[in-house]
Parts: C-alpha cells; sequence; structure tokens
C-alpha cells in the first residue's frame, strides 16, 4: 500500500481540486455517491466510460462484451463506493476493475470453450467476430488488433494500456499491482512478439508504418 | 531483428490502437441498465439470492451465443417473501430449433 501511496500522491491534490468552478472533481463526485447520489454516479460514467469501454473493446475485441464490462464496471463503482477513496484518482481504480473483469472473461471463455463446440457444429455457420467494428477499421490496424489478440492476457494488457491509454510504466504497475520490473518485461515481450507476428504475417510493410506518420 | 526503428514502431502501434477504437462508443442502452439495476438494487433489502448463480453460469454461454446471432432470452425473477424462487426461465432462439437447455 506503501507503493500505491507513494505513486499516487503527486496527483492528489489535482484529483480534489474541482477541474472547474462548474465541474466537481472526481473525488467530490466519489463522495457524493458514498453518499447515495445517483445523479453523481452518472456524471462520473459520462466522464469516464469512454476510457472504460474502448479499453475493454482493445483487450477484448467484441463491442457486446466491452458493454458488459462497462456496465458491471460503473455497478461495481456503486456497490463498493464506499471502499474507494476519493482522495485519490478513480481512473486507476477503473483501469484495475476493466482488467479484472477483462482477466475473468477471458478465463471464463476458455472453460466454455470445449463443450460449446459441440452446440457451435448444429447452429448456423458462425461469422467473423463484431463484423461491424471490423469493417470500420482500416487493413492494417484489423491485422494490429488480430496480432494483439494473439498474445497472452498479461502482454495484451499491458500494450494496451501503455499504447492506447498512454499510462507510465510505473502507472501500468500501480494498475496490475505487480512490480515496474515485471510491467517492463511484458511490455517488452508483448512489443516483441507483436513486431514478430506482424512481420511473419508480412501483412505490414516500413511503407505502411509511414502512413500514420 | 527489426526492419523498424523503435520509434516507428512505437508510434506506428500507438496510431493502431488509438485508430482501432477511434469513435467507439457504448449504446446508451449501458446507461439506462446501470440506471436500472442501482434503483433497483436500492429498492429491496440486501440479502443471498441463488439466483445470481445461474446468471453467472448462464453469461458466457450468452455471450458466445450472442456472437452467432442468435436471440437469447433469460428470464429470472426476485425470490418471493419465504426465499423462494418465483420464476426461473432460460430459452434459447438460434434461427432453426432451440438449443436445450441442457447443452448450454
Amino acid at each position: 500500500m506503501g507503493d500505491c501511496e507513494r505513486l499516487a500522491a503527486p496527483i492528489r491534490e489535482r484529483v480534489m481540486k474541482p477541474q472547474s468552478a462548474e465541474l466537481p472533481s472526481d473525488g467530490q463526485l466519489v463522495e457524493r455517491l458514498q453518499a447515495g447520489e445517483l445523479e453523481a454516479l452518472g456524471v462520473l460514467y459520462e466522464r469516464h466510460k469512454t476510457l472504460v469501454y474502448r479499453t475493454a473493446l482493445a483487450v477484448v475485441q467484441d463491442p457486446s462484451v466491452a458493454e458488459d464490462i462497462l456496465q458491471e464496471s460503473f455497478l461495481r463503482l456503486n456497490r463498493y463506493a464506499e471502499r474507494v477513496d476519493s482522495t485519490l484518482p478513480l481512473e486507476p481504480w477503473l483501469y484495475r476493475v476493466t482488467v479484472n473483469l477483462a482477466y475473468s472473461w477471458q478465463t471464463r471463455r476458455r472453460r466454455w470453450h470445449v463443450p460449446l463446440d459441440g452446440v457451435i457444429d448444429y447452429l448456423p455457420s458462425p461469422k467473423s467476430n463484431s463484423p461491424e467494428w471490423r469493417a470500420e477499421m482500416s487493413e492494417v490496424q484489423s491485422k494490429v488488433m488480430e496480432a494483439l489478440h494473439s498474445l497472452s492476457f498479461n502482454q495484451r494488457i499491458v500494450l494496451v494500456l501503455h499504447y492506447l491509454n498512454s499510462l507510465s510504466l510505473k502507472e501500468i504497475a500501480y494498475v496490475l499491482d505487480c512490480p515496474v520490473g515485471t510491467v517492463k518485461s511484458r511490455l517488452h515481450y508483448g512489443r516483441e512478439n507483436l513486431l514478430r507476428k506482424l512481420e511473419v504475417g508480412r501483412k505490414v510493410t516500413p511503407e505502411m508504418v509511414y502512413e500514420f506518420i | 531483428m527489426s526492419s523498424y526503428r523503435d520509434s516507428e514502431f512505437d508510434f506506428f502501434l500507438r496510431s493502431s490502437l488509438k485508430g482501432a477504437v477511434a469513435g467507439a462508443e457504448p449504446s446508451p442502452a449501458v446507461w439506462e441498465s446501470i440506471e436500472r439495476q442501482v434503483l433497483a438494487s436500492s429498492d429491496r433489502p440486501r440479502r443471498h439470492n441463488p439466483l445470481r448463480g445461474l446468471a453467472r453460469v448462464l453469461k458466457p454461454h450468452l455471450i458466445q451465443i450472442q456472437r452467432h446471432h442468435l436471440l437469447v432470452q433469460v428470464q429470472y425473477q426476485r425470490l418471493s417473501d419465504n426465499h423462494m424462487p418465483v420464476f426461473t426461465q432460460a430459452m434459447v432462439f438460434p434461427s432453426a430449433g432451440c438449443v436445450p437447455l441442457a447443452y448450454m
């Protein structure tokens, strides 16, 4: 807990200070939620729903599952509001819940995957996962997401938090509750694995990289 | 071993990930569902509900089945005052036929 306190300390003042004269801070909203104000949960939801949803979407790559995770994250925020420290930033707490829910979804899916295969044989032919969402991506983005999804959960979540959410190694360590060295290692090997998968697939060429520059 | 310079690959990864989820927004139905559940939970006293276990067991299946664009309906109601389930039903409607609950 000492590490958490130390990592959170520099931003503690910012959290408690209102973002403007009209907008209450997350800390103030958490305190109102602890007092039973549903409106406070609504404001927090509006403020953080995109962050939670897009993080979950990048990890599980299924919009309907990402919506389930978003819903459960804020139900937990309401249920366990009294345990949330209003003097600490809320985003790491939300990241932690999102990561835990995504991990639970992944392990449950693996556990039920084999028995369901038998049922699926009798069902109409499966379509690609979330075709509408995939259709909106460019080919390169789609290949990167595919390669990302083939990584282990631990490597995938570190890459998402680092590259999508721009969290530092220390912040990721705080969210995942593990040493910074572990995060550094997962980031390194995850990045190497991703690079290898993209190169082996010959789907991404250096020229494509420059499309983004 | 890399054909990219590190900074380029990092930039590429960052751009690709951000681009893949850019514009993705949850449905308004998510908040409506949260609001409904929060209001419902504040109306009733907290007590052990064995039907939550049913929902936990069914959920992974529903996630799988929803992927195949099937209409899934699961109904379960609150406990009656004497703590007995009032009504429990789970139905799955694929495009042709019906998957028995035993298969789930």
